[in-house]
C-alpha cells in the first residue's frame, strides 16, 4: 500500500486531503508502513463540519468524505490539532486538554488505537526513541 | 486561436522603418519573421491576438530614444514589452505596430543601502533582484508578487501591482522613488528627486509627475530606469495559515489583523487554491462543511521576543474575532504545514512559481483583479464566487488588504481552453459579469484589458477619461506609444 | 519517441510563464539559446508556441528564421528542469520531433548538418574520417578487438564513440579508459574499425531514419557478440544507447557510463591506489549524462575518492548546469554561438579558483577546450579518465 486511495482528488474535502498527505508520507516510510499492514480498521475523523472515513483494509488504505460504514474508532478534533499531532504533539495531552476526542467504538478501535496514533504521526524514529530524544532536550541539549 | 495570419509581405514603409531600426540596434536585434511576430502577437489570456510587424530589442535608453524618434518620423506605433506575462493582454499590439522588447536592459544599476532604494532597468526580473540582494545585500529585501520570478519588477511597479509587502506598504506604484522615461516625442525625462539632484530617494516635494507614467500601460512613455524602495530584511519570520468558513469571517479577521500593524503580509486564497496546495488536481468541487477561504500572514520581527509579542497580539485579535461570531480554525504554522506537504513552501518563499496554478488549466489563464473598499469585500467574494459557480468555473480567488486596509484586492482567476473559441467566449462573458459586479461594489479593475477599460469608462462621471485623453494628446500627439490602451 | 501527431498535449499547456529562462532558486540564466539570441522564439516557451503556430497552419515550415529557431537549441534540457508544468518531461522530445518533421517537409535545412549526413553515409561517423582511422587511438596491442562475425564473444564492450576515436586531441580518453579497465581485470573488448556512430547527433538534428538505421546495426552487433554490458565514456553515446535506442526496440544490453562502471569497480576494490595529489577541480555536468540520464553523483564520488583532490562546484551545477553549448547540432550549425556559450562556462569554472575543469563527455571537452583557448584560461580541461589514469594506474 503506497498511498491512500481517494476517488477524485479535486472533489475531496480538505480534511481528507490533509489526512491523505500525512498517511501517504507514512506509507512511504519502511517502518511506518508496517504499522497497519494486514489490519482492518474503519476510522471516522471529524473536524468541525467535515467528516472523513479512513478504511484500513489489510494492504490498502482508502479515504472517503463523510461518514461511511460502522467506524471502529472516532477521532474528533480541529485541523490545527490534527496537524500538531501529526508533527509529534502528544495525543494524550490533546485529549486531556479536551482539544481532541478519541472514542473507540468497537474492540478493534481499542486494540489498534495506538497503531492508529502512530500512523497519524509523521514518520520519525520509533516512539520509544522519540521519548528518549525528548527527555534529552528537556535536559538542555540542542535538538 | 490566431485566425488568418497577417500579410506575409510587409508594406514598404514598414520595411523602411525596420531598416532604420537596424541602424540603431544592429540587424540581429530587429526581427520581422512570421514566427517572431506570431509569438509576440498573443499571450496566455483570452485577448485577441494582433501580429506586430516587427520586434526591436534596444539595450540602452539612448537606443530607445532613437527608436521613438524614428517611430515619430514614420508615424509607426510602438508597444513596450518586458516579459509579456500580464493578464490584460497589455503587451499585445492594438494595431499594426513594432514591439519594443526591453529584456536586454537588465541591469541593476545601483543598490543604495543607506537611502533604501535600488535603481533598475525594465528587463530586471524579480528573480534577478532576489539573487542580487541575497548575494550582495543580504540585509535587505524587496517585495514579490505571486507571479513567476521571470517577470519585470519595474513593469509590476508601473502597473500598480501587488506584492507580498503591499499589505503594509501599498500597491507597487508607491514603491517607486523616481523614474526615467522616453516620452512619445523622443525626449528623455526624469521625474522625482533624480530630476534635480543626483539621488533617487523620493518623489516629494516636487509635483508628482510619476503619475504621467504610472498605470498608463506604456501609453505615455517607455520607462528606461526606475528606483524601487528596498527595506531591511528582518531577522525572524513566522508564517500562519488559517481556515475560515465564510467570507465575512475572513474579512473580519483580516480587518482586525491588518489594523494591528503586526503583519507585513496578510492575504487570502479561496478553497480551490487551498485544495491545490494540498495536492488536488483536476476538476474541483466544494465539499459541504469545509472552509471556503484561507487567510495567510507573514509576521516579521527583529527578535524572538518581538515575534512573541506580535503573536500574542494576533491571538488576542483572533479571540475577539471569535467572540464576534467568527467561524474559523486556529492558525497553523506554515512551517508545520510544509512538513506534511512541501507544496506549501510555494507560498512561503518569494519569488515563487505557483506551478499548481499555472498547470491547472488547459493552457489559457486570465483574471479580473481589482482594487476597492474593504466595506464591500465580503459581498464581492460571495457575489463573484456565485457568478463563477454559475458559469462553470471554480472560484479561484487571491485577495489581500492593502496598505493596512486602506483598500483591498479582489482577484478572480479563470482557466480556459485558449484554442476553443467557445471557451474563450464563455471566459470573456464571465469576466464581464464579474467586472460589472465588482464595479457595482466600487472595485475598479487594475491592469485592465481593453474590454475592462470600456466598462470603467462607462462609469466615468467626472471626466477622468477626458482628462486622460488631453494628457495623452499632449504627450503623444502622433499616437506613437501603445495606442488604444485605456481606449486612448 | 514522439510522432508529430502526438505532440499536441505537450504544447497545449505552455503559458509562457518564463520559468524556463532561469534556474529555479538560482535566478541565473538557464537557456543558452535565449541568452544568446534574446528574442522570445529562442526560449523553450517560444519554441512551443511556434509549434502551435505550425499546427494551426499560420506559420510556414520553410521560413529560414523559423527553422533557425527550431534548430538553434542545444537540447540541453535545462528548460525541462525549470518548467513547472506537468508535461515538461516531453519537451525535448517535442523539439526533436519538430526537427524531424522539418527535415521531412523541407529537407535538412543547414549545410553543416548536410555535411554530417554525408559523412555518415560515406564514413559511418560524423567527422569525415575514414573508417580505417577508427583504431588510431589504440596504443595497447593487448586490447581485444572483436571480429564482427561474432566468433569471439565478450560480455563487456567498451564503446569508444566517434569523437574520442577520431579526434587526436581526445583519443587519450579512449586510451585512459582501456588502461583503467585493464587494471580492473574486466574482460572486455572493442569493435575497432567496425564500430559505427551511435546516432546521437542525427537524432538531435532530425535525421531519425539515419539514427534508426544506426541503432538497428549497433543492437544487432551487440547481440551477435553476446554483449551484456556496454561501457562508454561519452555522455552522448550513453544517453543514446541507454535511452533513445529503447524507442526502436527492447534493449538487449545494460548500458553504463564509464564513470558509473569505474565507481562500481573502485568501490569493489579493483582500482585502489596510494597516489596522492593536492589539486582543486571543478566538474562540468554534461547535459546528456546529467539532466537527461540523472547521473550526477558517480563522477563526483570518483573525484572525491581521489586523495588530495578537492572538488569545488560551479554555481550552476547538477540539474542547473549551464550547457557547454555544443549539443543538438549547434556546434556545427552555429559555431560562434557555441563558442560564446562555452566561454560563459569557462568563466564560471575559473571563478571557482580550480586548477582543473573535469568533465565526462568528449564533445563537451572539445567545445570547452576551444573556449578555454579563446579565453586564455588558466585552468586545465581534462576528462575524468585522465585524472583517474594519473592517480590510479
Amino acid at each position: 500500500m503506497e498511498s491512500v486511495e481517494v476517488v477524485e482528488l479535486g472533489k475531496t474535502s480538505i480534511l481528507t486531503l490533509m489526512l491523505k498527505q500525512i498517511l501517504d508520507r507514512n506509507l512511504q516510510d519502511p517502518w511506518k508502513s508496517r504499522v497497519m499492514r494486514n489490519r482492518v480498521l474503519t476510522v471516522r475523523v471529524r473536524s468541525r463540519q467535515m467528516q472523513t472515513t479512513l478504511f484500513f483494509e489489510a494492504n490498502r488504505v482508502r479515504a472517503e468524505d463523510g461518514a461511511h460504514g460502522r467506524p471502529d474508532i472516532e477521532i474528533v478534533g480541529d485541523m490545527p490539532v490534527l496537524l500538531s499531532i501529526s508533527l509529534g504533539a502528544s495525543p494524550v495531552r490533546a485529549v486531556l486538554a479536551r482539544r481532541m476526542r478519541v472514542r473507540p467504538m468497537r474492540w478493534k478501535g481499542l486494540a489498534y488505537g495506538l497503531r492508529l496514533m502512530l500512523m497519524m504521526q509523521l514518520a520519525g524514529p520509533p516512539i520509544h526513541l522519540r521519548l528518549l530524544v525528548r527527555r534529552g532536550r528537556e535536559k538542555g541539549e540542542s535538538p | 486561436m490566431t485566425r488568418q495570419p497577417p500579410a506575409a509581405v510587409l508594406r514598404e514603409e514598414e520595411k523602411a522603418f525596420l531598416v532604420s531600426l537596424e541602424s540603431i540596434v544592429g540587424k540581429e536585434f530587429v526581427a520581422s519573421d512570421p514566427a517572431t511576430r506570431y509569438i509576440y502577437s498573443q499571450d496566455l489570456t483570452e485577448n485577441e491576438p494582433h501580429w506586430p510587424f516587427g520586434v526591436v530589442m534596444p539595450s540602452t535608453a539612448e537606443e530607445v530614444q532613437r527608436i521613438v524618434l524614428e517611430a515619430n518620423r514614420f508615424r509607426c506605433p510602438l508597444v513596450p514589452f518586458a516579459y509579456g506575462l500580464n493578464m490584460g493582454g497589455l503587451a499585445i499590439p492594438g494595431q499594426d505596430a513594432v514591439v519594443v522588447d526591453l529584456k536586454r536592459m537588465k541591469s541593476i544599476l545601483e543598490v543604495n543601502e543607506e537611502d533604501l532604494y535600488m535603481l533598475v532597468e525594465p528587463g530586471v526580473t524579480f528573480g534577478m533582484i532576489r539573487a542580487h540582494l541575497d548575494e550582495h545585500h543580504p540585509g535587505f529585501r524587496y517585495t514579490y508578487p505571486l507571479a513567476p520570478p521571470q517577470t519585470s519588477a519595474l513593469s509590476n511597479a508601473l502597473m500598480d501591482g501587488l506584492n507580498n509587502m503591499s499589505m503594509r506598504h501599498g500597491a507597487m506604484s508607491e514603491w517607486l522613488n523616481g523614474l526615467e522615461a522616453v516620452l512619445p516625442t523622443g525626449e528623455l525625462v526624469r521625474v522625482g528627486s533624480c530630476a534635480i539632484v543626483d539621488s533617487w530617494h523620493g518623489r516629494a516635494p516636487l509635483p508628482d509627475l510619476a503619475g504621467l507614467f504610472l498605470g498608463w500601460q506604456g501609453a505615455t512613455g517607455i520607462v528606461t530606469k526606475g528606483a524601487l524602495q528596498i527595506w531591511p530584511a528582518p531577522r525572524v519570520r513566522k508564517r500562519f495559515f488559517l481556515a475560515a468558513y465564510d467570507a465575512r469571517t475572513a474579512y473580519r479577521i483580516m480587518l482586525r489583523l491588518c489594523r494591528k500593524d503586526i503583519f507585513d503580509d496578510l492575504a487570502c486564497v479561496s478553497w480551490p487554491l487551498g485544495k491545490m496546495l494540498f495536492g488536488a488536481r483536476g476538476p474541483l468541487a466544494f465539499c459541504p462543511g469545509e472552509p471556503s477561504l484561507f487567510v495567510y500572514g507573514d509576521l516579521y520581527a527583529e527578535s524572538e521576543a518581538h515575534r512573541e509579542i506580535k503573536e500574542q497580539i494576533m491571538r488576542e485579535a483572533l479571540v475577539q474575532a471569535r467572540r464576534e461570531g467568527g467561524n474559523f480554525e486556529e492558525p497553523m504554522d506554515v512551517d508545520d504545514l510544509i512538513q506534511i506537504n512541501p507544496g506549501y513552501a510555494k507560498l512561503a518563499e518569494y519569488p515563487t512559481t505557483l506551478d499548481f496554478l499555472l498547470d491547472y488549466g488547459p493552457g489559457g489563464m486570465t483574471w479580473v483583479g481589482s482594487y476597492g473598499p474593504g466595506s464591500t469585500w465580503a459581498e464581492g467574494v460571495e457575489a463573484c464566487s456565485d457568478i463563477l459557480d454559475r458559469e462553470g468555473f471554480p472560484p479561484i480567488l487571491v485577495a489581500r488588504p492593502m496598505k493596512g486596509g486602506h483598500f483591498w484586492v479582489l482577484r478572480f482567476i479563470l482557466h480556459f481552453e485558449r484554442p476553443d473559441p467557445r471557451d474563450r467566449e464563455r471566459t470573456r462573458r464571465t469576466l464581464g459579469l464579474i467586472a460589472d459586479r465588482l464595479l457595482d461594489l466600487h472595485y475598479i479593475p487594475y491592469k485592465p484589458a481593453s474590454w475592462a477599460v470600456e466598462k470603467i469608462r462607462e462609469r466615468d462621471r467626472f471626466g477622468v477619461f477626458e482628462l486622460m485623453e488631453r494628457m495623452k494628446a499632449c504627450l503623444d500627439p502622433k499616437g506613437i506609444l501603445n495606442p488604444g490602451r485605456w481606449g486612448l | 519517441m514522439l510522432e508529430y501527431s502526438e505532440i499536441d498535449p505537450y504544447i497545449a499547456k505552455c503559458v509562457r510563464c518564463g520559468t524556463c529562462k532561469a534556474g529555479v532558486g538560482l535566478h541565473e540564466p538557464s537557456c543558452p539559446a535565449g541568452e544568446h539570441f534574446q528574442f522570445e522564439g529562442y526560449y523553450s516557451s517560444g519554441r512551443i508556441w511556434i509549434a502551435r503556430g505550425l499546427k494551426e497552419g499560420v506559420l510556414p515550415w520553410e521560413d529560414g528564421e523559423l527553422l533557425k529557431k527550431l534548430f538553434a537549441c542545444t537540447l540541453c534540457g535545462n528548460c525541462v528542469q525549470q518548467c513547472p508544468m506537468s508535461v515538461r518531461e516531453g519537451m525535448i522530445e517535442v523539439f526533436e520531433t519538430l526537427r524531424s518533421e522539418a527535415v521531412e517537409r523541407v529537407g535538412t535545412p543547414f549545410a553543416a548538418h548536410r555535411r554530417l549526413k554525408e559523412s555518415l553515409i560515406q564514413y559511418r561517423n560524423p567527422w569525415m574520417q575514414p573508417r580505417r582511422r577508427r583504431l588510431q587511438w589504440l596504443r595497447d596491442d593487448e586490447v581485444r578487438i572483436l571480429p564482427p562475425d561474432g566468433s569471439v564473444k565478450v560480455e563487456v564492450l567498451y564503446f569508444v564513440g566517434c569523437t574520442a576515436a577520431l579526434d587526436p586531441a581526445l583519443q587519450h580518453i579512449a586510451q585512459n579508459t582501456v588502461a583503467l579497465l585493464k587494471k580492473t581485470g574486466v574482460d572486455f573488448g572493442v569493435l575497432g574499425e567496425e564500430e559505427i556512430c551511435c546516432g546521437s547527433v542525427f537524432l538531435r538534428i532530425g535525421e531519425r531514419a539515419l539514427a534508426r538505421d544506426l541503432a538497428e546495426k549497433n543492437l544487432e552487433m551487440f547481440e551477435k557478440l553476446g554483449v551484456t554490458t556496454v561501457v562508454t565514456a561519452c555522455a552522448g553515446c550513453f544517453k543514446t544507447l541507454s535511452q533513445d535506442y529503447a524507442a526502436f526496440r527492447d534493449l538487449p544490453v545494460r548500458v553504463v557510463h564509464a564513470s558509473e562502471y569505474l565507481l562500481e569497480l573502485r568501490e569493489a576494490g579493483f582500482l585502489a591506489s596510494d597516489q596522492e595529489t593536492a589539486v582543486e577541480v571543478t566538474y562540468h555536468d554534461p547535459c546528456h549524462l546529467g539532466r537527461h540520464c540523472g547521473v550526477y553523483d558517480p563522477p563526483r564520488e570518483l573525484l572525491k575518492s581521489l586523495p588530495g583532490v578537492q572538488l569545488r562546484e560551479m554555481t550552476r551545477n547538477r540539474e542547473n548546469a549551464w550547457c557547454c553549448g555544443a549539443g543538438g547540432g549547434v556546434r556545427s550549425a552555429f559555431p560562434d554561438w557555441a563558442l560564446q556559450s562555452s566561454r560563459a562556462r569557462i568563466e564560471e569554472a575559473q571563478a571557482t579558483g580550480s586548477s582543473f575543469l573535469v568533465t565526462t563527455c568528449p564533445f563537451c571537452l572539445q567545445n570547452l577546450t576551444t573556449a578555454a583557448q579563446a579565453e586564455n584560461a588558466s585552468l586545465q580541461l581534462v576528462d575524468l579518465t585522465f585524472l583517474l589514469a594519473r592517480l590510479l594506474l
